[in-house]
C-alpha cells in the first residue's frame, strides 16, 4: 500500500519533470518570441499595413530608415543620453555603494531603498515625480531633463551590481592597504576600484541597455527633441510606417548580439580566473 | 571609532565621510526624495478653472472615494495583476525549474533566451501583440484558414482581455528571473539528501525545492504586481476605450484631462499600495532574489 503510493508519486514526479515542465517552457518561449518574429517578418513585407498574407519581400523599409533624418537624430539623442547617464550613474552609484560599504550607517536601509526606488517601482512614479519637480523648479522639459531621469534609474542599476560585488569582497585587502600607509583615496583607487571592474562593466552595460529602451520615465520628461523609443511611440500614434518594424528588428538583433558577445567575453574570462 | 585614534586621522576620516556622503545624499534628496514629496504636496492642491490653487484641501482624495468608478478601476487593475501573475507563475515556474536542472552551456543559453525579449523595445513588443490579436492578425487568420470561424473575432483586441494577454507575454521574464535565481541558490546536497532518505522525486520537489524557492516566487509576484499596476503604455496601445487601468487613469490626468493635483492624489494611493507590496515581499526575503 505504502509502496504503491510512493510509486504513484514517483510517476507523477517523472511526468512533471519530463513532459509538463519542458512543455510549459516551450509554450512560454513561443508566446514571447512569436510577436518579436512577426515584427521582423513584417519589416521585410512590402505592404504599408502589417496584415497577412505577406505581399512581397523587400528591404525598402530599412533603406528608408537610414534616410529618415528624424529617426537618425532620435538615435543620436538616445546614444548621447545613454552614454552621459551611464557616466553620471557610475560616479553616483559607486560613491554611494562605497559609502554604505565603508561605514556603518544607521539609516542604511532607508538610504538603499531611496536609491533603488526608481528601479523597484514602475517608471510612472519617477517620471511623474520628476515632471512635478521640474515644472515647480521652472526647468523646461528637454534632453537635459531626460538625462536627469535616466541617471536616477541607471544609478539604481549600477548601485545594485556594485553592492552585490562589495558583499563578496574581503575587507582584509582594504585593511592591509590602510596598514601599509595608503590613504583613503589611494586605497579606493588601487585596491577597491580594480576589484569592482567586472561589476562596473556589467552595471554600465545593463544601465546603457535599459536607458536605450527607457520609455515610461522619458514619456513624462521629454521635450521637443525625442529619443528613439519616444520617436517610435510618435510614429505608432500618427502616420504609422513599417519603418518601425525595421527599426525594432535592428534594435532587437543588435542588443541581442551585444549581450551574447558580452557574456562570452567578459563572463567567460571571469569564469576562467 | 576608537578614542585613541589620532585626531588628524579622525579629521581626515570625517572629511572622507562628508566627501562620500554629501554629494550622493544631495543627489538623492534633490532628484528622488523631493520629487516624490512633490506628489504629496500636489495631491492637496486643487484645480479651479484651469488654474492651480495652492492650498490645503482633501478634495482630491474625497473625489476618489466619492466616485465609485475610481475604486472600481483600482480593484479591476488589482484583479488584472493577480491574473497576470497567476498565469505567468503557472508557465514560468516549470520553465525556471526546467532550466535550473540543465547544466553548463544548455542552461546559460536557455536562460539567455528568457532574458533576450527584454532587450527588444518595450513598446514594440506591446504593439506586436496587435499583429497577433488584431482582426487581421495572426490568430484570426489562422482560425479562418482552418475554417473554424468565418468572421474575425472582434473581442481579441482593444479591451481588458487584450491588456491581460499582452501583459502575460511581455512580463513573463520578470516571473522566471527571480524564481530561477532562488532555485539556483538551493544546494544540490539538500536534494540528494532528500532522495537518499527515500523521498520520491515529487516529494523532494514539494517538501524541499518548492519551499526554498518561495522567496523567488514572491519576488516574481511582486514584480508583476507593481509593473501591472503602474503600466499605462499597454492600455493605451491595446486597451482601446474599454480597457481602463489605474495607471492609464493617472496618465490621463497628467495628459488630456490636465488635472495634476487629482493625478497626484491617485499616484500617492498607487505609490502607497506599491510600497506596501514591496515591503510585504521584502519580509519574505523577496528583495534578495532580484
Amino acid at each position: 500500500m505504502e509502496s504503491d503510493r510512493s510509486a504513484g508519486w514517483e510517476r507523477v514526479g517523472r511526468a512533471l519533470s519530463r513532459v509538463v515542465s519542458p512543455g510549459f517552457g516551450f509554450l512560454l518561449f513561443t508566446v514571447t518570441y512569436v510577436p518579436i518574429l512577426l515584427v521582423i517578418l513584417f519589416s521585410f513585407n512590402s505592404s504599408q499595413v502589417a496584415t497577412f498574407p505577406i505581399e512581397r519581400l523587400t528591404l525598402d523599409w530599412y533603406r528608408l530608415l537610414f534616410q529618415n533624418e528624424s529617426i537618425l537624430t532620435a538615435f543620436r539623442n538616445t546614444i548621447l543620453i545613454g552614454v552621459a547617464a551611464v557616466a553620471g550613474s557610475l560616479v553616483i552609484g559607486v560613491l554611494s555603494a562605497y559609502f554604505l560599504h565603508r561605514y556603518h550607517v544607521r539609516a542604511a536601509f532607508a538610504y538603499q531603498l531611496a536609491i533603488l526606488m526608481p528601479f523597484i517601482l514602475p517608471g510612472i512614479f519617477t517620471g511623474l515625480a520628476l515632471l512635478l519637480f521640474f515644472s515647480a523648479a521652472g526647468i523646461p522639459r528637454s534632453l537635459f531633463t531626460v538625462f536627469i531621469g535616466h541617471i536616477v534609474f541607471c544609478t539604481a542599476v549600477v548601485f545594485k551590481t556594485v553592492m552585490a560585488r562589495f558583499g563578496t569582497l574581503e575587507r582584509s585587502q582594504e585593511e592591509a592597504s590602510a596598514d601599509l600607509g595608503a590613504n583613503a583615496l589611494q586605497t579606493f583607487l588601487y585596491v577597491v576600484l580594480p576589484n569592482l571592474r567586472t561589476a562596473l562593466i556589467t552595471g554600465a552595460l545593463l544601465a546603457f541597455v535599459l536607458s536605450f529602451d527607457e520609455t515610461m520615465i522619458t514619456f513624462f520628461v521629454i521635450g521637443p527633441q525625442l529619443t528613439l523609443p519616444l520617436k517610435i511611440w510618435a510614429m505608432m500614434r500618427a502616420n504609422f510606417s513599417p519603418q518601425v518594424h525595421a527599426l525594432a528588428s535592428i534594435v532587437f538583433v543588435s542588443s541581442t548580439l551585444l549581450v551574447i558577445v558580452f557574456s562570452k567575453y567578459i563572463l567567460g574570462r571571469e569564469a576562467r580566473r | 571609532m576608537s578614542p585613541a585614534m589620532p585626531s588628524r586621522r579622525r579629521a581626515r576620516s570625517r572629511l572622507e565621510i562628508s566627501l562620500l556622503f554629501l554629494p550622493t545624499s544631495l543627489w538623492l534628496t534633490l532628484f528622488i526624495v523631493v520629487p516624490l514629496a512633490m506628489f504629496f504636496i500636489y495631491s492637496f492642491w486643487t484645480m479651479k478653472d484651469e488654474f492651480l490653487v495652492r492650498g490645503f484641501s482633501l478634495a482630491n482624495y474625497l473625489r476618489f472615494f466619492a466616485h465609485s468608478v475610481y475604486p472600481e478601476v483600482l480593484w479591476r487593475t488589482f484583479v488584472l495583476a493577480l491574473g497576470v501573475s497567476g498565469i505567468t507563475f503557472a508557465m514560468g515556474y516549470p520553465l525556471a525549474l526546467f532550466i535550473s536542472r540543465k547544466s553548463g552551456r544548455t542552461k546559460s543559453i536557455l536562460y539567455m533566451l528568457v532574458l533576450i525579449p527584454l532587450l527588444t523595445s518595450y513598446i514594440v513588443r506591446i504593439y506586436a501583440m496587435r499583429l497577433i490579436l488584431g482582426s487581421n492578425g495572426l490568430i484570426n487568420n489562422l482560425l479562418m484558414m482552418l475554417g473554424l470561424i468565418r468572421e474575425p473575432l472582434p473581442f481579441l483586441l482593444f479591451n481588458l482581455f487584450a491588456i491581460f494577454l499582452t501583459l502575460c507575454v511581455i512580463l513573463a521574464p520578470f516571473m522566471v528571473m527571480p524564481i530561477f535565481t532562488s532555485l539556483e541558490k538551493i544546494p544540490r546536497s539538500l536534494v540528494e539528501a532528500s532522495r537518499d532518505l527515500g523521498a520520491s522525486e515529487f516529494e523532494t520537489f514539494w517538501r524541499v525545492v518548492f519551499p526554498l524557492s518561495l522567496p523567488g516566487v514572491i519576488a516574481g509576484f511582486m514584480f508583476i504586481f507593481i509593473l501591472t499596476l503602474g503600466d499605462f503604455l499597454t492600455p493605451i496601445l491595446v486597451g482601446g476605450t474599454q480597457g481602463m487601468t489605474f495607471g492609464k487613469i493617472i496618465q490621463m490626468n497628467f495628459g488630456i484631462a490636465f488635472d495634476w493635483p487629482f493625478g497626484s492624489a491617485l499616484s500617492v494611493l498607487l505609490l502607497i499600495l506599491s510600497l506596501l507590496i514591496v515591503l510585504i515581499s521584502s519580509r519574505f526575503g523577496a528583495l534578495r532574489e532580484i
